[in-house]
């Protein structure tokens, strides 16, 4: 009718640990590209430590009291009926008390950091969200980049320079996320919203919309290519060369 | 261990098979909770195969099965099956026919507004998914339905209006539910059964149904305005504020999130102390902590909207990451409850520690989506989805299956065959976190929710196939439980259920399975929380009934007090 | 009445302050809005509950002896968590009277008016007026149905 008891308390034992090892594994956030983006992922692994010290207690506490309390049969007796421990009961509020302020002070801490804004970026550049893709204006040079669903705009930017995005929307509500930032901001139709951001680490950066916003929202993916500075000027001279591109 | 040994009395009422028509007329609270019941069950089965259709979509990259148009009504009606036609109703029907038992009362204190709620219910349920069957299709904005997507602009057709008036019938009906679950429990309890001997399913319900009682009608009338908007070309949201719908959603669906989780913490709270053979640690603390989470979950509705930029992100982080604290609580209480136990692992138990193990997982992954930094990497991608899985089902569909084990042979009389129960927890733990725990890398790694498609060169391909195979097993194991089911009701092989299978505490188990009309023919002295405990111990003091074998192997039946107690 | 009355008043009292915070750091209208109908809501239920707690004296105002006692303990058991003793022994079921309907066809007839009138928003009149005379019938049937022995 039931399992052997030894596998089971094999299984009981195993699965908190499986679970910690696969958290451990698997939790990291994908690599930060901005100087914003290294402290969201230091809060990050801050609260992963956290997370996982209180899944291996706790979890462990569990499966101690299933294996080391589970009932023997045959054994009719009362356990002692305990109906609460007013010491105890003080300790365990106060312990998450403690831990929720100290995650929150922190995480102010960074949210500070990462809503930080300058009087005015280096590079300042429009997003605009419309179903279903991006326009990127460069508001200092009147560059425009338009992407369509199955050709998705590439954003060229400088590296290790102040850039400001300047988010809008033609239609419904947006998203404009980029993983490696480790950053989204919303693009909503009647009011602009602002982020402020220093890349640090040259490379091309996958992005895409993560509001749903209708039928494509799938394919509202764009890149981002982080360029030394100079690289950054001289593109954007060619782009003014060339002819505007046309609007969808 | 045979049927003939026990001759369980044949119930005067509550035949496994009711008439057509008295089902359709009912105002008993038992038989609209078994209607309640059944009806949620369909609904997760319909939803459920949404979700897997929409796993069988995104094994591979490119676009096999359907189209968009197609997937993204998929995953607008799952979360809207799961949330407003499982989830919900599936509250309202284990509470329909628990808080009365456990009270001692003889029905709800309005039976016919009982009734009516269920026909409201079952009217929305077909009208948000009829839908599907209109030539633009069902509504296809998300559960969510974000202003100005659903606007008809945009969202154009039968369908998202159809959805409005659907998600309004069922939020109306909750309401109505609602009240009458509070003017129950206000005054129709037995005599002796004082609010602090309520068992803490009951006070978990009365808290429930307060936030129903706050957060629907906020939810009523955001649906109003913006049928409004569909229909007669009003502009609260649509050219009005774009981001208003989602103040007025989220103060709904944030408290909607905690009526699809309390009473499963409620169920959770009375299965374990009857398995380990010892009263609730902490009673007192329980029912604060119950109440402290129903106070928060109306201070915390913007955390899902930090990344619009639009609401004050620290205020809405502390007041999210302090529900962290009484939900701690709880856990210490659960935990102290079981310590020096003797505990037994039969079906209810076991899913109640796989609750506790599931529930933990989503509950830590709380606090990252709580700190506003933090929440601009991973929210809208599948870190959340993952989040919200691990409580939803990790959470609500353990804890329910753990309340369908332990309070089956009371609502039909039949055992559940415990060797199918622990063949069904197995399968279904592994395909969970199968098919939820990978999306927790999914996310961080950048993939966002609700796409049909994603690219081939991300690197996700793996990762989803492993997930939906965990789906696929988790559906297995619910095939399991229909088996179940039948096996013991419909083809009637399950042992007959004596009155208290399990040795229980709460009022429920003093009267047959399942009780006669008006519920019981006599109740025993409350004088605690565990009424029918205390009146077994002064029977036969300091004894536990010896049920550590499974179902129908019982070898002891209440003892009813005669006139020395009673 | 006591605790029923005092967990509508924790909840008055705990949403009249948590508007009040919100209203203080938030900068929206929403804030306003929020803080406005909070205060309405609790003002209505202390308002009852001092309309019943006049009924029920001692209750839930202890009697003390100067008023800032009297506004202490009455704070103190307003957000307390005690109980006033009950008494403990029942009485049987079946000497208390039970004025429960054990059948009625008129909430499947108002659900289905509903149904009918929720269709009738999305398609139009020819469904809509037909849900609204069968809710009628259903009201009347409703109400009626008490009066007959």
């Amino acid at each position: 009718m039931h399992p052997p008891l030894k596998a089971r308390r094999v299984v009981y034992a195993a699965l908190p640990i499986a679970v910690a090892t696969a958290l451990a594994l698997g939790g990291c956030t994908a690599s930060p590209a901005t100087a914003e983006a290294n402290s969201v992922a230091w809060l990050y692994n801050v609260f992963l430590a956290a997370a996982g010290v209180v899944f291996v207690v706790v979890a462990a506490l569990i499966g101690w009291s299933v294996i080391r309390y589970r009932g023997q049969a045959g054994d009719a007796s009362l356990p002692p009926q305990t109906h609460g421990n007013l010491i105890l009961e003080v300790v365990w509020w106060a312990l998450p008390t403690l831990l929720v302020i100290g995650l929150f002070v922190i995480s102010a801490q960074v949210l500070n950091a990462t809503d930080k804004r300058s009087p005015s970026g280096a590079v300042r550049v429009r997003v605009e969200g419309f179903q279903w893709q991006w326009r990127f204006t460069y508001l200092d040079s009147g560059v425009q980049l338009v992407g369509l669903p199955d050709r998705p705009p590439q954003l060229v930017l400088p590296v290790g320079e102040q850039i400001s995005f300047e988010l809008v929307s033609a239609d419904v509500i947006h998203s404009f996320y980029i993983p490696h930032f480790l950053l989204k901001r919303d693009t909503i139709p009647g009011l602009a919203n602002r982020v402020d951001l220093t890349i640090d680490r040259a490379g091309t950066y996958g992005g895409q919309c993560a509001e749903f916003c209708g039928l494509l929202h799938a394919r509202m993916v764009f890149s981002i290519r982080a360029v030394a500075p100079s690289d950054f000027q001289r593109w954007l001279s060619e782009q003014r060369a060339l002819p505007p591109s046309p609007s969808p | 261990m045979t049927t003939a040994e026990l001759q369980t009395p044949r119930p005067a009422h509550g035949e496994p098979r009711a008439g057509m028509v008295e089902f359709l007329t009912t105002t008993d609270h038992k038989q609209i909770g078994l209607l309640y019941i059944f009806t949620s069950l369909l609904f997760f089965g319909l939803s459920g195969v949404l979700a897997l259709l929409m796993r069988a979509e995104l094994t591979a990259p490119g676009l096999q099965l359907m189209n968009e148009s197609t997937y993204n009504q998929l995953f607008t009606m799952h979360g809207t099956g799961m949330i407003f036609f499982f989830g919900s109703p599936l509250v309202v029907g284990l509470a329909n026919y628990f808080v009365p038992l456990q009270i001692g009362a003889p029905d709800v204190a309005f039976p016919r507004l009982n009734a009516l709620t269920y026909w409201l219910f079952l009217a929305g349920g077909l009208i948000a998914f009829s839908g599907f069957l209109t030539t633009s299709g069902a509504a296809a904005f998300g559960w969510t339905a974000y202003s100005p997507l659903s606007d008809s602009v945009y969202s154009p057709g039968a369908g998202p209006t159809l959805w409005i008036v659907g998600v309004l019938l069922g939020g109306a009906s909750s309401i109505l539910g609602a009240v009458n679950f509070i003017a129950t429990i206000f005054t129709l309890r037995a005599p002796g059964m004082t609010m602090f001997r309520m068992p803490i399913f009951t006070w978990n319900m009365l808290v429930t149904s307060l936030l129903i009682m706050v957060s629907f009608p906020v939810l009523t009338a955001a649906l109003a305005m913006l049928f409004l908007d569909r229909a007669l070309g009003a502009h609260f949201f649509a050219g009005g504020d774009a981001i208003l719908w989602q103040h007025l959603f989220w103060f709904f669906g944030h408290p909607e999130v905690y009526i699809l989780i309390l009473p499963f913490f409620g169920i959770v709270t009375e299965i374990i102390p009857v398995f380990s053979g010892k009263p609730v640690f902490g009673y007192r603390s329980f029912v604060f902590a119950t109440m402290l989470i129903a106070a928060f979950s109306f201070s915390v509705w913007a955390h899902h909207m930090f990344a619009t930029g639009f609401v004050n992100n620290l205020f809405f982080a502390i007041t999210s990451m302090a529900i962290a604290i009484p939900t701690g609580v709880k856990y210490f209480n659960w935990i102290a409850t079981m310590w020096r136990g003797h505990i037994r692992l039969q079906t209810p138990m076991l899913y109640s520690i796989g609750f506790l193990f599931m529930f933990l997982v989503g509950g830590i992954t709380g606090p990252f989506l709580a700190s506003p930094a933090i929440d601009y990497a991973v929210h809208d991608t599948y870190y959340l989805v993952a989040h919200f899985h691990y409580v939803l089902f990790g959470g609500t569909v353990f804890a329910a299956f753990a309340g369908f084990y332990f309070w089956f042979p009371k609502m039909t009389g039949r055992m559940l065959s415990e060797r199918l129960g622990h063949l069904q927890f197995w399968p279904m733990l592994i395909g969970m976190n199968m098919t939820f725990f990978p999306m927790h890398i999914l996310g961080l790694n950048g993939m966002p929710r609700r796409v049909a498609d994603y690219p081939a060169d991300a690197g996700w391909t793996g990762l989803n196939v492993i997930v939906t195979i965990g789906a696929v097993i988790t559906a297995l194991s619910i095939g399991v439980f229909v088996y179940n089911v039948v096996v013991s009701v419909f083809l009637r092989r399950g042992a007959p259920a004596p009155p208290d299978p399990w040795g229980g505490y709460s009022l429920e188990w003093w009267t047959t399975s399942p009780p006669p009309h008006h519920n019981f023919t006599s109740l025993p002295p409350i004088r605690s929380e565990r009424p029918v405990f205390d009146a077994r111990q002064a029977a036969a003091p300091g004894a536990i009934p010896d049920r550590t074998m499974a179902g129908g192997d019982v070898a002891h039946r209440p003892v009813r007090p005669g006139g020395t107690d009673g | 009445m006591a605790e029923e009355l005092r967990f509508f008043l924790r909840t008055a009292l705990y949403s009249v302050f948590i508007g009040t915070v919100y209203w203080l750091v938030s900068y929206e209208v929403a804030g306003s809005v929020l803080l406005a109908f909070v205060v309405l809501a609790a003002g209505s239920v202390v308002g009852v509950s001092l309309v019943l707690a006049r009924s029920a004296a001692g209750e839930i105002v202890p009697v003390g002896d100067g008023p800032a006692h009297r506004l202490l303990g009455a704070a103190m058991r307003v957000v307390g968590f005690t109980e006033p003793g009950s008494p403990a022994l029942s009485q049987p079921l079946e000497a208390r009277p039970q004025p429960f309907p054990r059948s009625s066809i008129w909430p499947l007839v108002a659900g289905f008016a509903t149904l009918l009138a929720g269709l009738g928003l999305v398609y139009g009149p020819w469904l809509l007026l037909p849900g609204i005379a069968v809710g009628a019938l259903a009201g009347w049937g409703w109400l009626t149905q008490m009066d007959r022995p």
